[in-house]
């Protein structure tokens, strides 16, 4: 099966990416000549996306999920590092891609926007909000050919019937309504790479699945592969084929959803798993529940980052960083002691 | 006791009534809030300022982000107690220290600003606040929504905790029916302006009344089940400037029938259970 998977080979690949962002020092600081301090936002990251799957990006605020997908898109220029990006079997390296190169590769790799509140124009209606993205990349041949377009995106993410949506103003729409406008408007341009950072964070509770429905049909369609940014383990679960979980700018432990949801075995993965609410008040487990917060990604700890809140952290991990190491199965941690229980 | 519902549906709302805090364009057209057998509709000004804080306290949704930016955490947890219990200003801060240690952050850091406490941090200073005047009932609107998983377990744990110490009462507002199926004994269940299901939690999972109610736990994923994508509710809330005549969940959902386009009558069941559905 993982054959099957790996001849489609990877659309994405991430090796070895960096974004530090310079801390702003004060007038006396630069006088004094201190040494000059970084936000170490994603420290030294490594993923393949897959064509064809849902690839989810697990972590708690801060742990520097966005800024990598920020980094994809080059909204935010990335340190160092690289990030191969596949397509009709040519290869662009997204970091060092120049102006024109990314303005070319733009409409194949979209965003999702959390919140359909604010990523709608609140001037714009439906048909003009889907019409842009067309006019500006100059696609979508006559006004017919552009109209029977956006109709199609309307009914694909069920927006039923199509035409009457297309005079409709952002405030005359329900919030699960504009998240499909918005994931239409994503899909417009036929793009091969969607990253969503948080897609249903904003949509009602009741609706959010239907939000998710549509994501795993354009999956289904093989007309994209998704890069899925989530805090939520849950959600995570079931829509993900891959999930890697970060902390503090790195990747901890990355396997196949089912593999990491059922066999974490990172301390961390493994503390977060047990704490993801369930809505069964019979069901009994043990949390694991870690002290402190997530550390100050300026002043980050020596050795394993995740020490001083890890449950069996020893010596060697206050020196030494693990390394990513393959576990079988595709599964991959990074954590000196991986087999030892969490007491 | 949990009060969940959509957002939009009125938990927020209730809560604040509760305490008579509602917005000045609010009325409260009827109804009685019964807190010790004295309604609180009919408190005089007087008789509300010595309930609030000291009986019945509300950690606000978002508050966490309210704190006086320039004034010390012990200082803004010291205030309630020097203005409904008249203490003594040195008093004041030896108590509110007190709380400081009670909800979990060290007593050195009891004198930092607000801007020094990461958000699970201040969170846990509005819950030592609302615990001030040692009140019996809490209200915690939204308490970790914004929150990290990790630090949400966090507080819920101590929520928890100290409910039992002190032996309070608690309403827990929130929209998340998977932390209510863990931290609750009793679940309220509003809908469109409407109280639809109560009862205790454990029963209400395994076997909801209400339609909404079913809907809304198919709604919610669980790691432990299949990876089967949950179910949404068809449709959305209705408008409540014009909410549907007769019951207001009908046009989403899958049993209404003629019944339903009269007002469905609130009624018992096995007991200690309510639920407002005509099919049920």
């Amino acid at each position: 099966m993982l054959e099957a998977v790996n001849h489609l080979g990877n659309i994405l690949e991430a090796r070895d990416l960096k974004v530090w962002f310079p801390v702003r020092s004060g007038l006396l600081a630069s006088l004094f000549k201190g040494e000059e301090k970084f936000v170490h936002a994603v420290d030294g990251v490594n993923f393949a996306v897959r064509r064809g799957e849902v690839f989810c990006l697990v972590g708690e605020s801060g742990c520097g999920k966005t800024t990598t997908a920020r980094c994809i898109l080059r909204l935010i220029e990335p340190t160092s590092g690289t990030v191969n990006f596949s397509e009709d079997g040519e290869t662009v390296d997204l970091c060092s891609a120049g102006k024109q190169e990314i303005r070319n590769i733009r409409p194949k790799i979209q965003l999702i926007f959390q919140d359909p509140y604010e990523s709608l124009d609140p001037k714009l209606s439906v048909l003009d909000q889907l019409s842009e993205p067309l006019e500006v990349n100059k696609v979508g041949g006559t006004r017919t050919e552009r109209m029977h377009r956006i109709l199609t995106g309307l009914s694909n993410v069920g927006l039923i019937p199509p035409e009457t949506f297309l005079y409709r103003y952002p405030h005359e729409l329900s919030g699960g309504q504009r998240q499909r406008v918005g994931i239409a408007s994503s899909m417009i341009l036929d793009p091969s790479f969607l990253i969503a950072d948080e897609p249903v964070s904003m949509v009602d509770v009741s609706m959010r699945a239907d939000i998710l429905r549509i994501m795993l049909d354009i999956k289904k369609r093989g007309k994209a592969t998704f890069l899925f940014i989530t805090h939520d383990f849950s959600l995570a679960w079931v829509v993900g084929d891959t999930i890697a979980v970060m902390y503090s700018g790195k990747i901890v432990e990355m396997a196949t959803s089912f593999e990491l949801i059922r066999e974490p075995k990172h301390p961390y993965t493994r503390a977060l798993v047990s704490v993801v609410p369930v809505p069964d008040p019979r069901y009994e487990r043990r949390k694991v529940i870690l002290k402190g917060e997530v550390p100050d990604p300026v002043d980050v700890p020596k050795g394993c980052r995740f020490h001083p809140r890890c449950p069996i952290s020893k010596e060697r991990c206050k020196i030494e960083e693990p390394e990513m190491r393959d576990i079988g199965a595709e599964h991959f941690v990074a954590c000196h002691f991986w087999q030892e229980p969490l007491i | 006791m949990g009060l969940a519902g959509e957002s939009g549906c009125g938990k927020t709302t209730a809560a604040l009534s509760l305490m008579r805090l509602l917005p000045p364009n609010a009325s409260i057209l009827g109804g009685e809030i019964l807190y010790d057998d004295k309604d609180i509709l009919k408190m005089s000004d007087r008789q509300l300022r010595r309930t609030r804080w000291k009986n019945i306290s509300i950690v606000f949704q978002g508050a966490m982000n309210a704190l006086n930016p320039v004034k010390r955490i012990v200082e803004q947890i010291a205030e309630p107690i020097t203005l409904h219990e008249h203490a003594q200003k040195e008093e004041a801060i030896r108590r509110a220290e007190k709380l400081v240690e009670l909800v979990g952050i060290d007593k050195a850091r009891a004198r930092d600003y607000p801007h020094e406490f990461s958000g699970g941090m201040r969170q846990r200073v509005m819950i030592a606040m609302a615990l001030a005047c040692e009140p019996r009932l809490v209200i915690l609107d939204e308490p970790t929504t914004a929150l990290d998983v990790m630090t949400k377990t966090q507080i819920q744990e101590l929520v928890k905790n100290i409910q039992k110490e002190l032996g309070l009462s608690t309403i827990l507002i929130t929209h998340d029916l998977s932390v209510i199926a863990e931290t609750c004994e009793k679940v309220a269940i509003m809908y469109a302006g409407k109280l639809v299901e109560y009862g205790d939690v454990v029963s209400m999972f395994e076997n909801p009344l209400h339609p909404y109610t079913s809907g809304l736990i198919k709604a919610f994923p669980n790691i432990y089940g299949s990876r089967e994508l949950p179910v949404s509710i068809p449709g959305s809330p209705p408008d409540l400037l014009h909410p549907p005549s007769g019951c207001r969940f009908a046009p989403r959902c899958p049993i209404a029938g003629k019944e339903c386009e009269v007002s469905p009558q609130g009624k018992t069941r096995d007991g200690n259970r309510y639920v407002e559905c005509w099919k049920r």
